[in-house]
């Protein structure tokens, strides 16, 4: 279940949804949410510098909680101009989108740039099921298919998983 | 071991070849033990997918142990590094790219699933267009076996899509009834038809009318023999998360439970010969309970009459490996071409974007092919290929989603922008995959190192090989066909240029270089035919040398053509066993 108790989640998601252009949510039952992992991985001082991670963070929540609320696209006019634009806090943004999009956290450390060859980790079984990736494709994780025999021969159902 | 009861039959390796023959010989009655180097068949496949989830690279060798005792090669090591860095010594002048996996169940494990029959003209391509080398027998010969291969391990085709090149299906069971497979076709792809629809119906190449043809493939389309059908988890290689595609467990299984026993973790090192009736007395192993350990023990043991079923590689090592003063040139060598004419299926890889979506990365990893190309009288010229069409985008050719996710995000992009040009771009992404024939050359060859040992102090394999000039023209031949449908199709070809500075697996043909890619095929090394002073087998898969040794895998092909191995290792194995059941063990 979703930990509740890092106050930091419900931000973290909602950057998160504007770095990746999904439409994220703290879903409350949701059994194995991969945004509480991935907010333990970002907040792990061996995977990214903490002061830069908190001020991303903080920059995010002040675009976030303005009133009235930004539109989408002033979210991501916003996250651009104020995190994206700042040299400390892009690699680790970046390195945010590729772990939602492809499970994996890079090594902020090791030679840039990160290409799909670069050393990391797979955040967990769980994360690579979630991984927006496959979604972007409109297909699913390679090794994790809910689907059924046969799907293959037509295009993707807006109900496909 | 020693002292203990002498089997009928002792066979080395649970991979397909000596699971099926162990089988066999139990539905037969016969007192069966199978040697293993790996640990024993795990009661699920979840331990195995947890490593492949957790895996930052998901190559073929992704899923299964790292085990010191009982090594294999893996994809990240195909270089030509000195010293080596993976389990094969590769002394070029270029690397042999393909690997296999030595877990119990072999490399089926993360095979394709891929089950084509060889053509009829693949068995005399030096009588019909002057190169390679004639089998022993032609396929009219095979053709029952096939059949009865098709149906052991369940492959799901239509026959009337397969009756292509003059190859013809009996019933192997009723010859009076005309063949079925076992199970209806795989569905092709939705990127199968989009592309067959932008070939359209009268586009020539090489003679031949492109077609887009369905794979015969050992999946289940119906629930068969116990086993779930396919859900197109697009995860073939390196494995199927719920077995729909067979893998060589399920005849692990079916020998066991006709009482065939298995030593597992039980690495066989050598032959031994008696040196007065010129028989193999035993096979000499080692065994071990930690893989990350030493030895435990070692021992031997006899039986009537032996297998050797350790893939093309780790069988021409042990016979070698055997070698005496009175057989100074290893076990069932008298021909000298133990380990010799060591062929795989180089692959020559295109790949491009279509004008529309093709939604690739869903279904089986491929459903369907090219075969048009797979013979005809190009051949005098240049090798023959096959076509293999992917449905997994870039995912071979370009690593991806991993690198254009990356390459993206390098690039600045990032929310709705981001998601918009990935999918743009992954539902147009298609590949070829073209599996070239390769000849046998006397120099492509495999012996057991004499610098560098595993973990069990057992030689590693020294690999040496090339491409000759024929497959080289072959491989250049699949590329143009390639460029020629991209441009029939207008994809735009994004196959990235080859450079052969620093690309151990880069090849020149004709000033054009090219980059090489394994098949995953490992054949030719202990071949079979008529001749004692050039073949290793008869034409019965029996040793000239030793007559109560038999071999069985693709190590007996003499020749391979274009047709991925398993389905003719099969073939071969079930007609061996069925000599040495009727005619040797009576």
């Amino acid at each position: 279940m979703s930990n509740g108790n890092d106050p930091d989640l419900a931000n973290f998601v909602a950057l998160s949804a504007v770095l990746t252009g999904f439409s994220l949510t703290v879903d409350p039952i949701d059994p194995e949410p991969v945004g509480d992992e991935y907010l333990a991985v970002l907040k792990n001082p061996q995977n990214a510098d903490q002061t830069v991670v908190s001020k991303m963070l903080a920059a995010f929540a002040s675009i976030n909680n303005q009133s009235p609320p930004l539109s989408p696209l002033q979210l991501e006019n916003a996250v651009q101009q104020q995190i994206l634009s700042d040299p400390e806090m892009l690699p680790i943004a970046q390195n945010v989108i590729r772990m939602w999009y492809l499970s994996i956290w890079y090594s902020l450390t090791q030679p840039q740039p990160i290409t799909g060859f670069s050393g990391g980790f797979v955040v967990s079984m769980n994360a690579y099921t979630k991984g927006l990736s496959w979604e972007a494709a409109q297909a699913h994780p390679m090794g994790y298919s809910e689907m059924h025999f046969g799907y293959w021969a037509d295009v993707p159902q807006p109900d496909d998983s | 071991m020693d002292g203990q009861k002498i089997y009928d039959v002792v066979i080395v390796g649970a991979g397909i070849s000596g699971a099926i023959a162990a089988f066999k010989l139990a539905q037969a009655g016969k007192t069966v033990l199978i040697l293993d180097g790996g640990a024993e068949v795990p009661p699920n496949r979840n331990d195995y997918m947890e490593k492949f989830y957790l895996s930052l690279a998901k190559t073929p060798e992704s899923p299964y142990p790292d085990d010191p005792d009982n090594p294999r090669p893996l994809v990240l090591d195909i270089n030509l590094d000195n010293p080596p860095q993976g389990y094969f010594v590769e002394k070029g002048p270029l690397p042999f790219a393909s690997t296999y996996e030595r877990v119990a169940g072999g490399t089926t494990w993360h095979w394709m699933g891929t089950s084509l029959r060889l053509l009829p003209n693949d068995f005399c391509t030096q009588s019909k267009y002057g190169h390679g080398v004639d089998w022993a027998y032609d396929y009219d010969e095979l053709e029952p076996w096939y059949g009865r291969a098709e149906w052991e391990i369940g492959i799901a085709a239509d026959v009337q899509d397969q009756e292509y090149h003059g190859l013809t299906f009996t019933n192997p069971f009723d010859p009076s009834e005309p063949y079925n497979y076992p199970m209806p076709g795989i569905p092709q792809s939705y990127l199968d038809q989009q592309l067959s629809q932008a070939i359209g119906g009268d586009f020539v190449l090489e003679g031949q009318n492109i077609t887009v043809t369905q794979t015969p493939q050992a999946r289940n389309s119906i629930p068969f023999d116990d086993r779930r059908v396919c859900a197109g988890n697009t995860n073939c290689i390196p494995i199927c998360p719920i077995q729909a595609k067979y893998d060589a467990t399920v005849h692990i299984a079916k020998a066991q439970n006709l009482g065939v026993d298995v030593l597992y973790k039980t690495v066989v090192y050598s032959l031994s010969v008696d040196s007065t009736s010129g028989l193999i007395s035993g096979v000499n192993y080692k065994q071990y309970e930690d893989p990350n350990g030493p030895a435990t023990n070692s021992g031997s043991v006899s039986a009537k009459l032996y297998i050797m079923a350790a893939h093309a590689i780790e069988t021409p090592k042990i016979l070698l490996n055997s070698a005496t003063n009175e057989l100074p040139n290893g076990v069932a060598n008298s021909s000298g071409q133990v380990g010799k004419n060591l062929m795989d299926h180089p692959v020559q890889l295109s790949w491009a974007l279509m004008p529309t979506a093709l939604y690739p990365f869903r279904g089986p990893l491929s459903t369907s092919g090219v075969e048009n190309l797979r013979d005809g009288d190009f051949r005098k010229i240049h090798a023959a290929f096959r076509m293999e069409i992917g449905n997994e985008g870039w995912n071979w050719a370009n690593n991806d989603p991993w690198n254009s996710v990356c390459q993206f995000v390098n690039e600045g992009q990032f929310g709705t922008a981001l998601k918009s040009n990935l999918n743009e771009l992954f539902i147009k992404q298609f590949r070829f995959g073209s599996l070239v024939e390769q000849m046998p050359l006397e120099t492509n060859r495999i012996v057991p190192s004499t610098e560098y040992f595993d973990n069990l102090g057992i030689p590693r394999p020294e690999i040496h090989y090339d491409l000759d000039p024929y497959t080289r023209a072959g491989f250049a031949a699949a590329q143009d066909a390639a460029e020629a449908l991209f441009a029939k199709m207008n994809a735009a070809d994004k196959t990235a240029p080859v450079q052969l500075e620093g690309n151990p697996t880069a090849f020149t043909y004709e000033g054009k270089v090219y980059n090489l890619n394994g098949a995953g095929h490992v054949m030719g090394t202990y071949r079979m035919g008529t001749d004692s002073g050039k073949f290793v087998l008869d034409p019965n898969q029996q040793s000239y040398d030793h007559s109560n040794l038999f071999m069985v895998g693709s190590g007996v092909f003499p020749a391979v053509g274009t047709a991925n191995p398993t389905l003719t290792i099969v073939a071969t194995t079930l007609k061996t066993v069925d000599n040495i059941i009727k005619n040797v063990l009576k």
